[in-house]
């Protein structure tokens, strides 16, 4: 063997050493006990209360308002609209979450809807940081939210807002439904009644198909989601499937142009929606499409009004909230 | 018998060595004062003090002297944040410089980089089937993991693709390198059309980013990096001779297939360990070492260790600029890399074509 | 060393070489001369093991060229191409650094190399924009560096005026003189005269005439060899080839 190569094995062997050794110096840096992950799944198997509180999901934040547990938070991010004027401390940090924030505020929690990086969560985690996922995409029904109510309300010790909540919601659910198969179809010439949502023309038509809380919306407003059988989640839906079960009632994001339904080579162009103009731009509510939580009653409630011209009474909000958690209302 | 002998002549020589080792060790400082500077950006100020006590507190035995006026949430942010992202910097920016240097010598083509023989094609193989397929049967970092083992195959295929009765020609090496990546692009690109819900995801898996280096991703990559990079500097004279011809260095008792053969494989595992945990950083691999050959001439010697000065240099600035730039939106540093890389290029090309590269 | 050609036979899609038998002594100086394209290059490149012959065996020293390895190679023979190209940057010393790739570094043998040719204090200039002449000097001085025995040189006074012409042919006698075997492929039938000790005559590949240069570089085998008609005219050295243009 030559110098050199027994040089440089001593080199690597010493650095190996070195850096390893730094490795396990840093892995148990803090000396605090790592952070769990947290889902509806897993519950709350905490010891304590949170108390110093990130959201990266905005229909957390609204919950954790209305629980009233909106003094725990300590950071929000760019998408929160509900409360309104937040002051928090924004940790966005596209497309990923502003680390370095949320350790300088000593957080205790990160709540988000989004899949963060692996490594982004195992850095939260080797911190002593919780990290509470809350799903928005398929499989997200009324009860999912629910159950994320009740979990907020535990993580929080806010349990009794959080039963509150739910019983409003189940209320107001089945009144909704009962008044919705009650209410006159006669002007849409059969049933059942089909409806579609469009949420983006950018890149394809991204709609929400089976086992989204969109669906469930349609479902109890007694309209048939046209998107449904093709695709779980959020999609991309093929035109054909639009153009052939030509839907009578069109929801759209505000960030869809509703004249591009009636463009030549639009899947809509022949649909009833557009003959009878029958589509329904959202205003100030489109959060209810994007964020699964209590408020997305209201969002059944716009939509029962705008197709069948009716407005079914819903129960009180059983929280007093400063700011009316009714999108609809504040207009 | 005139000039031996003469006395300033050797003086001259001598002073030549001398000045390269002293900019060598000026690149070197330079280097260690951006990574110290780097660590002062971020989006949480820290004072310098404290990141001066925070350095001092990692140092063993030295650590019960500094004073600790720095909150744990500070150390946290120095410690598993800037650290190993800025450090991740300079291991994955040296790989892809020295990388470069050495690819560059076996093709005797300054304008080619180490993703050339397939390797980034195949990484984003691995990467992106883990994402779409949402793959996780390695654990948490199966991603990582499989864009690592999918480069490194990629670079075998190629070589045994392009093995012509046991030797292998820098053209047609080069050239089977090209189709072998047009092939696995056109099935990453059917991954990702067959789910465009994940295409975000995957984008700025290839776009690259340093953000997701932590500790543990940082160990394995720098002890491979380390290994490969000082065996590929121990291959400076080989790659020094092929560089002037396959049948020259073979004539000066060189083994050239074996030297190449190491040095690729040597080259792949260092730079699939990289973009394993980066993305796919464009630009470092294919500039560096044009930029050290301006410096200090041609001899790898020389090449390859500022190569990847100059590469960690250049990514972490890079990564600098990607951070700090937009508040609230970190760019994924490839983008960074082409913009500030391209007219880089440019300028050396022009300055390099006057004269060094013509026949 | 010896080297032997044993029958070797070597052929391409246009062009076939061969059949080739001769050996070549220890010390000696020999040449190969003929047309553009008779496989002179092609043949320098068979000694050294870098084609390999379809037929037949090489020699150096008792061994097949084929079972050298290329460390062995080198120790025993070095090659002056007839042109070194790369578009890479790399200077004088670097070649000469890359010759000096078997023996080890030792910067007084390098001087000395280079100062032989007359280029030491070119050492740190970038190779790719010198002269050809000064080219092929360097390369020259890179082979006196590299050490070797046997010393193969593709056209070693190719772009080289009259005074380093004469200094390259001095070197070679020095070479010799120092016991080193030269095989070179050259034009200028003047110097082989001079120089060589044995002559081998190529046409289209074709084995003309092999034997001392004295017997062998004669106005018929010249004939055979090119496509002028040589005479021969009395010098006041005495006499010399010259090709006649009449065609
Ligand atoms: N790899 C190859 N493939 C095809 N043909 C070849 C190859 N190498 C050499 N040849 C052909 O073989 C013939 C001999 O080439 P060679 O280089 O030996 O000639 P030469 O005698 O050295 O000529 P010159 O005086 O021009 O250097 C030429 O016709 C050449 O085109
Ligand atoms: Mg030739």
């Amino acid at each position: 063997m030559n110098k050199n190569v027994k040089i440089s094995i001593a080199v690597v062997v010493a650095l190996a050493v070195i850096i390893g050794g730094l490795v396990i110096l840093h892995e148990n840096a803090g000396g605090r006990a790592k952070g769990v992950i947290i889902t509806i799944d897993t519950m709350d198997n905490i010891p304590n209360k949170l108390t110093r509180i990130v959201s990266l999901d905005p229909a957390a934040t609204a919950t954790l308002y209305a629980l009233g547990a909106y003094s725990d938070l300590i950071a929000g991010n760019s998408y929160d609209t509900y409360p309104p004027n937040e002051t928090l401390p924004n940790v966005t940090d596209y497309p990923s979450m502003d680390l370095e924030q949320i350790f300088n505020l000593s957080a205790d929690a990160v709540i988000s809807f989004d899949n963060y990086s692996e490594s982004q969560i195992s850095q939260l985690l080797n911190n002593g940081i919780d990290y509470v996922f809350l799903s928005a995409g398929a499989g997200v029904n009324f009860s999912v939210i629910e159950r994320q109510n009740t979990l907020l309300g535990e993580l929080t010790g806010k349990e009794a807002n959080a039963t509150l909540i739910n019983q409003w919601m189940n209320t107001s659910l089945s009144t909704l439904r009962s008044d919705a198969l009650s209410y006159d179809k006669s002007m849409y010439n059969g049933t059942p009644l089909r409806g579609f949502y469009l949420l983006s023309s950018e890149g394809g038509y991204w709609t929400a198909g089976n086992d989204t809380f969109i669906n469930s919306y349609f479902e109890y407003a007694d309209i048939v989601n046209i998107a449904a059988p093709y695709d779980t989640g959020f999609y991309s839906i093929n035109p054909e499937n639009i153009a052939n079960d030509s839907p009578q009632v069109i929801i759209l994001d505000d960030s869809v142009n509703a004249s591009s339904l009636n463009a030549s080579g639009s899947p809509f162009q022949s649909s009833p929606a557009v003959a009878n103009n029958k589509i329904y731009t959202t205003v100030n509510n489109e959060n209810m499409f994007t964020e699964p939580n209590f408020r997305d009653i209201f969002a059944i409630q716009w939509i029962i009004f705008v197709v069948y011209g009716q407005n079914p009474v819903l129960p009180s909000f059983p929280i007093n909230l400063t700011y009316n958690p009714n999108p609809n209302e504040v207009i | 018998m005139h000039v031996i002998g003469n006395e300033r002549l050797r003086a001259f020589v001598q002073r030549r060595r001398e000045m390269k080792y002293a900019w060598v060790g000026f690149l070197f400082l330079l280097l260690i004062i951006v990574i110290i500077l780097s660590d002062f950006i971020g989006s949480v100020r820290i004072p310098l003090l404290n990141i001066l006590e925070i350095y001092g507190s990692q140092i063993p035995y030295l650590s019960h002297f500094v004073p600790h006026n720095y909150t744990s949430a500070q150390e946290q942010i120095i410690v598993q944040l800037r650290e190993p992202e800025i450090l991740g910097g300079l291991i994955i920016g040296a790989s892809l410089g020295i990388g470069g240097a050495a690819i560059q010598s076996i093709f005797r083509n300054p304008i080619s980089e180490p993703y050339v023989i397939g390797l980034s094609s195949g990484a984003s193989l691995g990467a992106v089937s883990a994402i779409v397929l949402g793959l996780t049967f390695l654990g948490i970092y199966t991603q990582q993991i499989m864009a690592f083992v999918f480069g490194l195959s990629i670079v075998f295929i190629v070589y045994f693709l392009a093995l012509k009765e046991g030797r292998i020609h820098p053209t047609y090496l080069l050239l089977t390198g090209v189709a072998i990546s047009f092939f696995i692009s056109a099935i990453v690109a059917l991954l990702l059309f067959t789910n465009l819900n994940l295409q975000g995801e995957a984008f700025f898996w290839l776009l690259g980013s340093l953000e997701n280096i932590n500790w543990t991703l940082l160990y394995p990559v720098a002890i491979v990096v380390l290994i490969a990079s000082y065996v590929i500097y121990l291959q400076h004279r080989e790659l020094d001779a092929i560089q002037m011809g396959d049948m020259h260095a073979r004539s000066v008792g060189v083994n050239v297939e074996r030297t190449k053969r190491l040095t690729i494989f040597l080259v792949a595992l260092s730079v699939s360990a990289s973009v394993s945990i980066s993305g796919l950083i464009g630009f470092v691999g294919l500039v560096m070492p044009h930029l050290s050959r301006m410096l200090l001439g041609g001899s790898n010697k020389y090449v390859i260790p500022v190569s990847g000065i100059l590469g960690a240099m250049f990514l972490i600035c890079a990564d600098d600029i990607a951070r700090g730039i937009v508040s609230g939106v970190v760019i994924p540093i490839g983008i960074v890399t082409g913009i500030i890389g391209v007219p880089f290029l440019l300028y050396f090309m022009r300055r390099l074509t006057g004269g060094r590269y013509e026949g | 060393m010896k080297v032997e050609l044993d029958s070797v036979t070597f052929s391409v899609p246009s062009f076939e070489l061969g059949p080739l038998n001769f050996s070549i002594e220890e010390g000696t100086i020999t040449a190969i001369i003929g047309k553009n394209g008779s496989g002179k290059s092609t043949t320098l490149k068979l000694i050294h093991g870098d084609l390999r012959p379809d037929t037949g065996s090489i020699r150096i020293d008792g061994s097949k060229v084929s079972s050298l390895s290329s460390s062995q190679l080198a120790e025993k023979t070095s090659f002056v191409w007839q042109e070194i190209y790369s578009p890479m940057s790399f200077s004088v010393r670097d070649v000469m650094n890359v010759s000096g790739y078997k023996r080890g570094f030792d910067e007084d043998r390098m001087m000395m190399a280079l100062d032989e040719v007359g280029l030491a204090s070119f050492i740190d200039r970038d190779f790719s924009v010198l002269s050809g002449g000064e080219r092929r000097l360097v390369t020259l001085a890179a082979a006196i560096y590299q050490d070797s025995e046997i010393m193969i040189m593709d056209e070693p006074t190719n772009f080289l005026d009259i005074d380093n012409q004469i200094l390259v042919y001095k070197i070679m006698k020095r070479l010799k003189m120092a016991g080193k075997t030269l095989i070179l492929s050259m034009h200028d039938l003047d110097a082989v005269h001079h120089l060589a000790d044995f002559v081998l005559i190529l046409r289209n590949g074709n084995n003309i005439a092999w034997g001392r240069t004295i017997s062998t570089l004669t106005i018929e085998n010249l004939n055979k060899a090119f496509n002028v008609s040589f005479q021969t005219y009395d010098t006041v050295n005495g006499s010399s080839f010259v090709g006649s243009y009449k065609g």
